[in-house]
């Protein structure tokens, strides 16, 4: 067969000539870290901002369910600290606010064909990930996702993030003006901006057309730009509400208001300004305390507000600030089809399955004749095959006018209402048809210990199981619960502002591990997020589903008409919910039911040992196990005192359910150690954190300064917000314990095995 | 075949695995045993999404698919890197999907395999786009080696135009795999 030309030599003339370069220029990068011209670090970074992440197993380790084995790649420099060159890793392609084209999606799965393992994944920031793509292949695969316009550059790495939008942009009749092309113009600003280049952490930033919707999600966000209008003069201006700080991760925390209204000439230089604060001032050497959220905290938002404003008047005039607002190239789709009513007969003749697709995955846009179709997705996968046929009919019924969404969905936009019906078969015809967008069934899941390193339990297994189950459910208000899985602290599943949110724990029963998640309830999906829920308590990963059951059944029975969920958990209060988890907490013998001591789709015994923390079955530490027990009611306790309107006692609580923790763990190595909280910081610092043996694996020692530091400073006034926050620490320090327990129970095992 | 990265699949009898879950385990289990004498990684599980690649052996240089389409269950080896010579690629794929049917089937007695049309996928785009023109230039490779190692086959170009080049091999009869394996170049 005669050579080809290379993807570079056969692309060239399509890719943007800087983006060619940078590709180059990493491809570069590979050969020398293959030389070993470039350190580690150094390459690590260059690829995460590359787009090119780590996966599970790239330490080369894997916990077969009895023990560590190493995985034998061949010896090579590593391609980061601790990651094997040849391990698969994750490349993750930017999706600006969602939008993408038919041959972008096309090219899409042209790559997860050649490179992955035939799966495209839409991820809950709008980007589309593929796994198991081999690092060698990258320059190749980013050289032709650029050469229909897309880039994977800083998708990953402490970068500007996907900027993500409503879907509706545009088409949606609550929304104050279309945003799309105010986040277009950010996204390609912000992107490879000098003043970005710096910063000591990602950063987000989310757009929002109206502010009672939830599809910006703007509260939780680094910046949040909310279109609002003011007239002056007679004239209606454009501009935003721009709020900073929100986050979600371990201790989520709610955007604070920047300014009230910023007109659309001054988003991009007062964004430029956000940034520029943040890289000068952002915490740069504790990784866990660097996102904005921190900074605007230890400032206060008064002060940020102050600096922001003095950095906006030293900036240097940049005519692309306002550029895009001559020629707005977004945000001006038009649709491929007329306008055309479907008729009641053809709908009643189009099936039952189309009725079904219609009620959930149907919604009018503001634009007479035409709506948003919504593809739902199962965990946010769709196959190659099945990419290429909504490539198609894209093509054939709307134009480039697909958006991945939040929710891990695709959507069409503009396909004219005479066309649902031919819509909804082709899709059906590649296994697309089904309906559920948006409704209970439709959970949410981060990849979890499928591919993620910091995975401590089977999120996507979970959430396929909660899926299957889900569908059943016909109540109305029911079926409008949102259910969102994390497989961790990390909350990328967005557990926090579910109805139902879970987060991934491990537990310790009866001397083995055992995979638990940790029920979240009290958060709002609609205004923005406006609301973050806490954790009520943990249960085995096999009586999530028996728990959903029991909520979602409790919930059709008793809210009362208008009730949300919220509404309806706050009114039962958490002392009910927490009976319901306790009815569902207890765990069998292993010889009993060996089925809880493995998680959802892995036949493994349960381990956290693949997120690099050994561990073997060992005797039982009584008193810890009791200690811990009392530390976790006393997490509950605070939050019944919150409830209560009690914040400082809330926050009081939070403190002691710490020490009691701390106290537990430290009696294991200083029996006499008393309750005094000197005391028992003092032994706790010296045995736990001094050692390392509280560390967890990626965020160190983060979780013992949650107890120093509210130890150091108890709240002279406990605000709510305060409070709330102690308590999401006092859980994750709680489940650092849990982890640290089974670290001891190791141990313990170790050395009776000598 | 000059191409990165080549995959050969089989037909499984669907009623033989109504469930693709089923091998889950014993994909786990070849990791575990160093079963197939090659660095494996992962297993992925997809049967949430229909028409998929259900369940997913991964692997350095190769992946094992447990693939269903509306067409039935199949089992595709998919050569990744490390490949072998140009004028063996072929060889060396099937000897990896005879190597994977067999211990599944060692595994899973129920399972059978067909034999009487075997898939081949290049995935590979810049060495072999998919076009009359690329059918044409493999077709004789293919029907060399297929013909060697099957005896009387036909070769038919894959119907999707816009996927991977796609090329069917059929045979008039369904041999058990230990026949195949005997006959292997």
């Amino acid at each position: 067969m005669a050579a080809h030309p290379s993807w570079k030599e056969q692309l060239g003339p399509r890719i943007r000539e800087d983006w060619s370069r940078e590709i180059d220029v990493f491809e570069t990068q590979l050969e020398l870290r293959q030389l070993g011209k470039i350190e580690e670090k150094l390459f690590a970074e260059t690829r995460l901002r590359r787009g090119a992440y780590g996966q599970r197993y790239d330490n080369g380790q894997r916990h077969d369910g009895q023990s560590p084995q190493t995985l034998a790649f061949p010896a090579r420099p590593t391609k980061g600290p601790g990651t094997v060159w040849d391990a698969p890793g994750m490349m993750r392609i930017k999706v600006p606010y969602g939008k993408l084209s038919a041959e972008q999606l096309e090219t899409m799965a042209e790559l997860a064909e050649e490179y992955s393992d035939g799966i495209l994944h839409v991820t809950t920031r709008q980007d589309v990930q593929l796994h198991f793509v081999h690092i060698e292949d990258t320059p190749d695969l980013m050289r032709r996702l650029a050469a229909v316009g897309v880039t994977t550059r800083e998708a990953c790495g402490n970068s500007v993030r996907n900027v993500t939008q409503c879907t509706s942009a545009g088409v949606c009749s609550g929304e104050a003006f279309d945003t799309t092309p105010y986040a277009h113009a950010l996204a390609f600003f912000l992107l490879g901006h000098d003043d970005v280049q710096d910063m000591g952490r990602k950063f987000k930033v989310a757009f929002s057309g109206c502010r009672q919707s939830a599809c910006g999600l703007t509260s939780f966000h680094d910046i949040g730009a909310i279109a609002a209008t003011r007239v002056s003069s007679g004239t209606v201006l454009r501009g935003f509400q721009l709020v900073v700080g929100g986050g979600l991760g371990a201790v989520p925390q709610a955007a604070q208001l920047l300014e009230d209204f910023v007109p659309v000439a001054e988003l991009l230089p007062v964004s430029q300004a956000i940034c520029r604060v943040f890289a000068r001032l952002g915490e740069r050497e504790n990784r866990q305390r660097a996102r904005l959220k921190f900074l605007v905290k230890r400032l206060g938002i008064d002060e940020f507000r102050r600096l922001v404003r003095e950095e906006r008047q030293e900036l240097r005039p940049d005519p692309r600030w306002t550029a895009f607002l001559e020629n707005p190239s977004d945000g001006d789709e038009r649709p491929l089809r007329a306008a055309a009513a479907l008729s009641a007969q053809v709908a009643d003749a189009a099936g039952a399955e189309f009725a079904r697709w219609r009620a959930d995955n149907v919604r009018a846009q503001k634009q007479a004749g035409y709506s948003i179709a919504t593809v739902s997705l199962p965990l946010g996968d769709l196959t190659c095959h099945q990419a290429r046929a909504v490539a198609s009919i894209a093509r054939q019924f709307t134009g480039d006018t697909l958006r991945t969404t939040v929710d891990q969905n695709l959507l069409f936009r503009w396909v004219s209402d005479a066309d649902l019906p031919a819509v909804h078969a082709a899709l059906a015809q590649v296994g697309l048809g089904d309906g559920g967008a948006g409704t209970i069934a439709d959970v949410t899941s981060c990849p979890g210990t499928d591919t993620c390193k910091l995975g401590i339990s089977s999120s996507r297994g979970l959430s396929a199981e909660l899926r299957r189950r889900l569908r059943v459910v016909e109540a109305p208000a029911a079926r409008e619960l949102h259910v969102k899985c994390s497989g961790c602290y990390n909350s990328c599943a967005q557990h926090h502002v579910a109805d139902i949110g879970f987060l991934g724990v491990s537990r310790v029963v009866n001397g083995r591990r055992v995979p638990h998640f940790q029920l979240v309830v009290g958060g709002q999906w609609t205004e923005n997020a406006g609301a973050f829920g806490l954790a009520i308590g943990a249960v085995p990963s096999k009586n999530v589903p028996k728990l959903v059951d029991a909520l979602v059944a409790r919930f059709t029975a008793e809210r009362a008409p208008g009730d949300g969920f919220r509404a309806w958990a706050l009114r039962v209060g958490k002392k009910e919910i927490r009976a319901m988890v306790d009815a569902h907490a207890h765990v069998p013998p292993y010889d009993a039911d060996p089925s809880y001591y493995a998680d959802f789709g892995d036949p493994r015994e349960y381990t956290i040992g693949d997120i690099g923390e050994g561990e073997c079955a060992g005797a039982v530490v009584s008193y810890l196990e009791m200690g811990l027990a009392a530390s976790e009611r006393e997490v509950f306790e605070a939050q019944l005192l919150l409830d209560q309107g009690d914040a400082a006692g809330a926050a009081g609580r939070a403190l002691s359910a710490m020490l009691q923790a701390a106290r537990a763990l430290a009696r294991e190595k200083s029996p006499n150690v008393s309750e005094a909280p000197d005391e028992v910081v003092r032994e706790f610092r010296a045995h736990f954190y001094e050692t390392k043996l509280f560390f967890d694996p990626f965020v160190g020692g983060k979780f013992a300064h949650y107890l120093f530091n509210a130890h150091a400073e108890p709240p002279k006034v406990a605000t709510r917000d305060a409070a709330h926050q102690r308590i999401e620490e006092a859980q994750l320090f709680l489940d650092a314990a849990h982890a640290c327990h089974a670290k001891l129970l190791a141990q313990a095992s170790n050395t009776a095995a000598e | 075949m000059k191409a990165r990265r080549i995959e050969l699949s089989l037909p499984i009898e669907a009623e033989t695995l109504p469930d693709p879950e089923a091998v889950v385990p014993v994909f786990h289990a070849f990791i575990r045993d160093g079963a197939l004498g090659e660095v494996l990684v992962d297993v992925a599980r997809y049967g949430h999404v229909k028409n998929a690649p259900a369940v997913v052996l991964v692997g350095h240089a190769s992946d094992y698919v447990i693939e269903v389409t509306p067409e039935g269950p199949r089992l595709a080896a998919v050569r990744k890197r490390g490949a072998a010579p140009d004028d063996r690629r072929l060889a060396d794929v099937a000897g990896r999907l005879l190597t994977a049917a067999r211990l599944v089937q060692a595994a899973l007695p129920q399972i059978r395999f067909r034999t009487d049309e075997l898939r081949l996928r290049v995935l590979d785009r810049l060495n072999a786009p998919n076009s009359a023109e690329t059918y044409q230039r493999l077709v004789d490779e293919v029907l060399a080696f297929a013909g060697g190692w099957l005896g009387e086959v036909a070769l038919e170009h894959g119907p999707d135009a816009a996927g991977p080049l796609e090329i069917r091999i059929r045979r008039a009869h369904s041999d058990p795999l230990e026949a195949l394996w005997a006959r292997l170049p």
